[in-house]
C-alpha cells in the first residue's frame, strides 16, 4: 500500500522552526505506523528520531499523535488510520519536544507519578510465606495493573492542557493501584495526598482519558474510584485543599435545600465567603456569563418538585453514615 | 583532580542497565550504603524485562509440597544439558523463592489461587507448576515494582545514556564513558565498581523477539577490558514466535500458551511433538494424548505433555516439521488453544497474547489457532562470572542477568531468567558494594584514554566511506539468520566468519550525516561494533563445538559428545585486539548433588 507520511520534524540544534516533512512509503497492508517510520529512517532519512522498544504494545515507549489522535505507533495498522492516503505523525501534545518525535517525559509524566508516591508500605509484620489475597481484592487492583505508562491518557486530558499542575490520569491510575492494594498501611495518608490541589478534585469529568487508554484501563473511572474511597473514609480534602471540603458541603447543602444544584452559591462557597481574592477571581466569569443569560442568581434558587423527597433521602443517607 | 573535559560524575558503584538485574543490583548496592547510580540507554521501565510474559520460576512449595530447590536445581541442570555452572544453578534454585516474596513485599502482586496464595503456571522443563505470574504480563509487574522501589530509595538514575567504553586503572575498572542520546554529548562516570546488566544480543538475528537495545553491548564492553566470555555459541531460539504478518515475524508468543493447555499441530492436524521425544526426556514425558491432557489436572499419576519439552527440543521439532513440508501456510506450525480452553479462560490467562494477535495479525486466538515458528530469543552465553559474587575476571567488574553466563548452561528454561535477574542482580549489587567499600582512594581514569575514546566514537561523522549503518545491520542479520541459526554446519559457519570479517571492514566505512543530537544513525553505527563483536564470538564458539547440545545444533555433528564437549566450556578472551578461544573444564559438582541425577534417571 502506497502511503504518504507527514512527519513532524524539529531539530533545536539547527535553529529552524518545527515543520512537517513528507515521505512516501510502500508497505504491505498489515504494516503498522511504526513500520512506516522505521522504513523512512532506515531507507530515506537516518536522522529521523523516534522512540520504540517492545514493538508490540507492552512498554508504552511509542506513544504518538497519529492523525490527530493519541495512539501507540507499534500496534496501530496504517490501514486502520490512513485518511485519503495520508498518515500524519506528531509527538503527543502538551509536552516539550526534544527532537522530531522524541519528547521529554521527565517533566510531563515522571515528576507527576513520583508525586503520588505509588509505592506501598505493607502494614503489619511480614507474613511467613506469601500474603493471602482474596480474588475480590485482587480484582480491584487488577483494574490498573497493566498500565504501561504510555502517557496517552494525559495526552487526551482536557485539564492538563490548561493546567500543568494537574497530576493527571496517568499518575492517578498509579495512585489507584496503591490505594486499592489490600496490603498497604498508608491508606489515609495516600488518600489525603491525592486530595491536595492538583489531585483527584481537579478532574473536570470530561472522560477523555477513558477513550485514550490503549489498554482499556478507563483511567477516569479509576480516578473517580479513588475519590469515592476518599469520601468513604471521610477524607474530603487534602491538608492544603480546604476548597474541596467547602465545595462538597455547599453542593450538599444546596441540593438538600432546593433539590437543585445552586451553581452560583457553589462557586462562592467553594472559594470561601471570607476569601476576597478568590471571590474577585470569579467576577470576570460572572460578567461574561450575564449577557448570555447564564449567570445564576446565587441563593435565589426555586425548589424543584420533589425537593422534599430528596431531602429525606439525604437525611437518611447521612444518618446511616454515622 | 585534573579538570575533566567532559561532564563527569563520581560514584562508588555504577550499574549499567536498568532491567530486572540492574534495578535489583542498584537497590542492593544502595541499601549497603554506597553511592550508587543506575544508567540505561532507553527510558526507565522500557528495558526488555518489561516484555517478559509467562512468569518467574521459584520452588515456592505453596501448591506442590513435593517441589523444592533440589527439584528446581535438577530441572535447570537437565534443561541446560549439564553445561551449567552447578553452583549458580544451586544458588538460583535456593534463593529464588525469597526473591519472589521480597518482590511482593515491595508491592508486586502475583495471580492467586482460590485460597489467596501465589498461583503458579506450568512451563517447559519444570517438573512442577512453578512460575509465579501476572497473567502474561509478569515482566511489567516486576519492572514496575523494582523501578518504584529504586525511585523510592532515591537512587540516581541516568536515562538514555549509552555507555560505550569501560575505563581502567591498571588491571581494575575505574569508570565508564558514553554519550547522552538526547544531546549526543559525552559523559564520564568515575566509579570504584561496575555492575554490567545490559542484557543480550538478539538484534544480530533477523527474526527475533528482542528489541533494538539487544546489541551485545555489555558482552563487548567486558571483553574489551579483558574479561572472559563463555558459552557464546549457546543461543536460544524460542519455539513460538509469530510468523505472520511478515512485519511482526519473530515477536514472541509466550510458552504460557502451552503451559495453560495449548498444543502444537502440523498442517495435517497431528500433535507432532509426540514424535520428537528424545531418550533423555522419555521417562518423564507422556506417550499418549490422553496422558498428556490428563497431566494438566493430575500431575502425580501422569507424565508431562511433550508440548512442554525444553525449548531447544521444541524449536528443533518445529524446524523439522516445516522442512518436511508439514508447515502452516506461512512457514510455521499451528498452536491451538482455541479448541481446548474456553474463550473466557484464554482472555483472562493470556490477555496480552489475545490483544497482540488481534491487533497485529487479525487473529482471534479464542477462535482460531496461531501460526508460530522459532525466533531468536535469548543468549545463554556471555560474561563469565564467579558463582557466589557475580564477579567477572576483571577486578571491580561484576555482571548479572542475561549478559552474564553460566546459570543456564546450553539451554535456559522458561521463567528461569526473571528469577536469575533477582538472585544474581542482588548478589552483584552486594559484592560490588563490598568491593567498593574496601577500596581506598578515588577512581581516576586516564584523561588521554578518554580523549582517544571520544575520537573513536566520533569517527562515523568523519568517514567518507558512504556506508549506511542500517544496510550493514541488515546484512549482519541475514548472515546470522541464514548461517548461524538453529541448525548449523561447518561450511556455513566458515562462510559466516568471512561475512562478518567483511562487515567489519564495511563498518569502518560507515558514514553518518547531521549532528550528534538524538541521531539514530550514529547510535546504530556505534552499536554495530558490539553487534559484530558478539556475532563473531558466537560464530567462533559454534565452529569449535563439534557436537549438538541445547542451543547449539550441528548438522554435521548431530549427537552430544559427552566425553569431550560435555566436559568443557569454550572461553573467549581478547588478546592483542583479537578474540582467542580456549577450552576449560566445567567446575566439578560435589557428590551429594551428583546423586540427584543418578537416582531418578
Ligand atoms: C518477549 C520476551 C518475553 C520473555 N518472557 C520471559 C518470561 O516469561 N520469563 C522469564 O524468566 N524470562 C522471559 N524473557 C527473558 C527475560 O525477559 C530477559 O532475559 C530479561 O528480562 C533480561 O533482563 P536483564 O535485566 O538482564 O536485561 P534487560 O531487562 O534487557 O535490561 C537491559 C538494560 O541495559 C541497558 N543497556 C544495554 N546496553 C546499554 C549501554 N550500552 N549503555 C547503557 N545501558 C545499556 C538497557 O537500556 C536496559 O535498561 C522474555 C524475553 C522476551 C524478549
Ligand atoms: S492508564 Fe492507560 S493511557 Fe494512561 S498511562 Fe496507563 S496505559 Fe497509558
Ligand atoms: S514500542 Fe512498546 S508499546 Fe509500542
Amino acid at each position: 500500500m502506497e502511503t504518504t507520511f507527514k512527519v513532524y520534524r524539529f531539530d533545536p540544534e539547527n535553529g529552524s522552526k518545527p515543520d512537517f516533512a513528507t515521505y512516501q512509503v510502500d508497505l504491505p497492508d498489515s504494516a503498522t505506523v511504526m513500520d512506516g517510520l522505521r522504513q523512512i529512517r532506515d531507507e530515506q532519512d537516518p536522522s529521523l528520531a523516534f522512540r520504540a522498544s517492545c514493538e508490540r504494545g507492552s512498554c508504552g515507549d511509542c506513544a504518538l499523535r497519529i492523525n490527530k489522535k493519541g495512539r501507540l505507533g507499534c500496534t496501530l495498522k496504517i490501514a486502520k488510520t490512513v485518511k485519503n492516503g495520508v498518515v500524519t505523525v506528531e509527538p503527543i501534545r502538551n509536552i516539550p519536544v526534544l527532537k522530531d518525535l522524541v519528547y521529554d517525559l521527565e517533566s510531563f509524566l515522571w515528576k507527576k507519578i513520583k508525586s503520588v508516591q505509588p509505592w506501598i508500605t505493607p502494614r503489619g509484620p511480614e507474613p511467613d510465606g506469601e500474603y493471602v489475597v482474596a480474588e475480590e481484592q485482587l480484582a480491584e487492583v487488577r483494574k490498573a495493573m497493566s498500565c504501561i505508562m504510555c502517557g496517552l491518557c494525559d495526552e487526551g486530558c482536557a485539564v492538563i492542557k490548561i493546567d500543568k499542575d494537574f497530576v493527571g490520569p496517568a499518575a492517578l491510575t498509579k495512585a489507584y493501584r496503591a490505594v486499592f492494594d489490600p496490603r498497604d498501611g498508608q491508606h489515609d495518608e495516600r488518600l489525603t495526598l491525592v486530595s491536595e490541589p492538583g489531585g483527584v478534585w481537579d478532574c473536570t469529568h470530561c472522560f477523555e482519558a477513558n477513550g485514550h487508554c490503549p489498554l482499556g484501563l478507563e483511567p477516569t473511572d479509576r480516578l473517580f474510584e479513588v475519590r469515592d474511597e476518599a469520601i468513604r473514609q471521610g477524607i474530603r480534602s487534602g491538608t492544603q485543599n480546604p476548597k474541596v471540603q467547602r465545595h462538597y458541603d455547599s453542593f450538599l447543602n444546596s441540593v438538600k435545600r432546593s433539590g437543585w444544584l445552586d451553581e452560583g452559591r457553589l462557586a462562592i462557597e467553594s472559594e470561601g465567603l471570607t476569601n476576597v481574592a478568590g471571590l474577585a477571581k470569579l467576577l470576570p466569569t460572572v460578567i461574561r456569563a450575564i449577557p448570555k443569560g447564564k449567570a445564576p442568581m446565587p441563593y435565589f434558587h426555586p425548589k424543584r418538585p420533589g425537593a422534599q423527597a430528596i431531602r429525606r433521602i439525604i437525611d437518611k443517607a447521612q444518618r446511616s453514615e454515622v | 583532580m585534573a579538570n575533566d573535559k567532559y561532564e563527569t560524575h563520581e560514584y562508588d558503584v555504577i550499574v549499567i542497565g536498568a532491567g530486572g538485574a540492574g534495578l535489583r543490583a542498584a537497590i542492593e548496592a544502595s541499601a549497603a550504603g554506597v553511592k550508587t547510580a543506575l544508567i540505561c540507554k532507553s527510558l526507565l521501565g522500557k528495558a526488555h524485562t518489561v516484555m517478559a510474559e509467562g512468569g518467574i520460576a521459584a520452588a515456592l512449595r505453596n501448591v506442590y509440597q513435593e517441589d523444592n530447590w533440589k527439584v528446581h536445581f535438577r530441572d535447570t541442570m537437565r534443561g541446560g544439558k549439564m553445561l551449567n555452572n552447578w553452583r549458580m544453578a544451586q544458588l538460583h534454585a535456593q534463593e529464588a523463592p525469597d526473591r519472589v516474596l521480597e518482590l511482593e513485599e515491595w508491592g508486586a502482586l502475583f495471580d492467586r489461587t482460590k485460597d489467596g496464595r501465589i498461583l503458579q503456571r506450568d512451563f517447559g522443563g519444570h517438573r512442577y507448576a512453578r512460575l509465579a505470574h501476572v497473567g502474561d504480563r509478569t515482566g511489567l509487574e516486576m519492572i514496575r515494582t523494582l523501578q518504584q522501589h529504586a525511585v523510592h530509595k532515591g537512587i540516581d538514575v541516568y536515562m538514555e545514556c549509552n555507555i560505550q567504553r569501560l575505563l581502567k586503572d591498571g588491571d581494575r575498572v575505574c569508570g565508564a564513558f558514553g554519550y547522552w542520546r538526547e544531546s549526543g554529548k559525552f559523559v564520564t562516570f568515575k566509579s570504584k565498581a561496575i555492575v554490567l546488566a545490559t542484557g543480550g544480543v538478539g538484534k544480530a538475528w533477523k527474526f527475533t523477539s528482542n528489541s533494538w537495545e539487544y546489541t551485545g553491548d555489555g558482552t563487548t564492553l567486558a571483553a574489551d577490558v579483558g574479561a572472559d566470555l563463555i558459552d557464546m555459541e549457546m543461543i536460544q531460539f524460542h519455539p513460538t514466535g509469530m510468523v505472520w504478518p511478515n512485519s511482526v515475524r519473530g515477536i514472541l508468543v509466550t510458552e504460557g500458551v502451552r503451559g495453560d493447555g495449548g498444543t502444537l499441530r502440523n498442517s495435517e492436524g497431528e500433535r507432532f511433538m509426540f514424535n520428537y521425544i528424545t531418550d533423555y526426556f522419555r521417562a518423564e514425558t507422556a506417550e499418549t494424548e490422553e496422558e498428556a491432557d490428563a497431566w494438566y489436572e493430575d500431575k502425580t499419576n501422569n507424565r508431562r505433555t511433550p508440548d512442554l519439552l525444553p525449548r531447544d527440543e521444541v524449536a528443533r521439532a518445529i524446524n523439522a516439521e516445516v522442512k518436511a513440508g508439514r508447515g502452516s501456510p506461512h512457514g510455521g506450525v499451528l498452536l491451538d488453544i482455541a479448541s481446548r480452553r474456553s474463550a473466557e479462560y484464554i482472555a483472562r490467562r493470556l490477555p496480552s497474547m489475545h490483544h497482540q494477535f488481534k491487533e497485529l495479525a487479525d487473529v482471534d486466538i479464542t477462535k482460531e489457532p496461531m501460526e508460530v515458528g522459532p525466533t531468536c530469543h535469548y543468549i545463554m552465553g556471555g560474561v563469565r562470572v564467579e558463582a557466589d559474587t557475580a564477579a567477572t575476571t576483571v577486578p571491580g567488574l561484576y555482571a548479572a542477568g542475561e549478559v552474564a553466563a553460566g546459570l543456564h548452561g546450553a539451554n535456559r528454561l522458561g521463567g528461569n531468567s526473571l528469577s536469575d535477574l533477582l538472585v544474581f542482580g542482588r548478589r552483584a549489587g552486594l559484592y560490588a558494594a563490598q568491593y567498593a567499600q574496601n577500596l581506598e582512594g578515588h577512581p581516576s581514569p586516564d584523561a588521554d584514554q578518554i580523549e582517544q575514546y571520544a575520537q573513536e566514537l566520533l569517527a562515523p561523522f568523519n568517514n567518507d566511506g558512504g556506508e549506511n549503518p542500517y544496510t550493514v545491520h541488515m546484512a549482519l542479520q541475514d548472515c546470522m539468520q541464514n548461517l548461524v541459526g538453529i541448525i548449523r554446519t561447518e561450511s556455513e559457519l566458515k562462510k559466516a566468519q568471512t561475512e562478518i570479517a567483511s562487515l567489519k571492514e564495511r563498518l569502518a566505512k560507515v558514514t553518518v550525516e547531521g549532528h550528534r543530537q538524538y541521531n539514530p544513525g550514529w547510535n546504530l553505527a556505534l552499536d554495530l561494533q558490539s553487534l559484530l563483536t558478539t556475532a563473531e564470538a558466537t560464530t567462533m564458539g559454534a565452529l569449535e563445538r563439534k557436537e549438538s547440545r541445547g542451543g547449539h545444533t550441528r548438522e554435521d555433528h548431530p549427537g552430544p559428545d559427552p566425553d569431550k564437549y560435555g566436559k568443557i566450556n569454550l572461553v573467549l578472551r581478547r588478546k592483542d585486539g583479537e578474540l582467542s578461544l580456549s577450552e576449560e573444564p566445567l567446575p566439578e559438582m560435589p557428590d551429594d548433588l551428583k546423586e540427584l541425577f543418578e537416582e531418578s534417571k
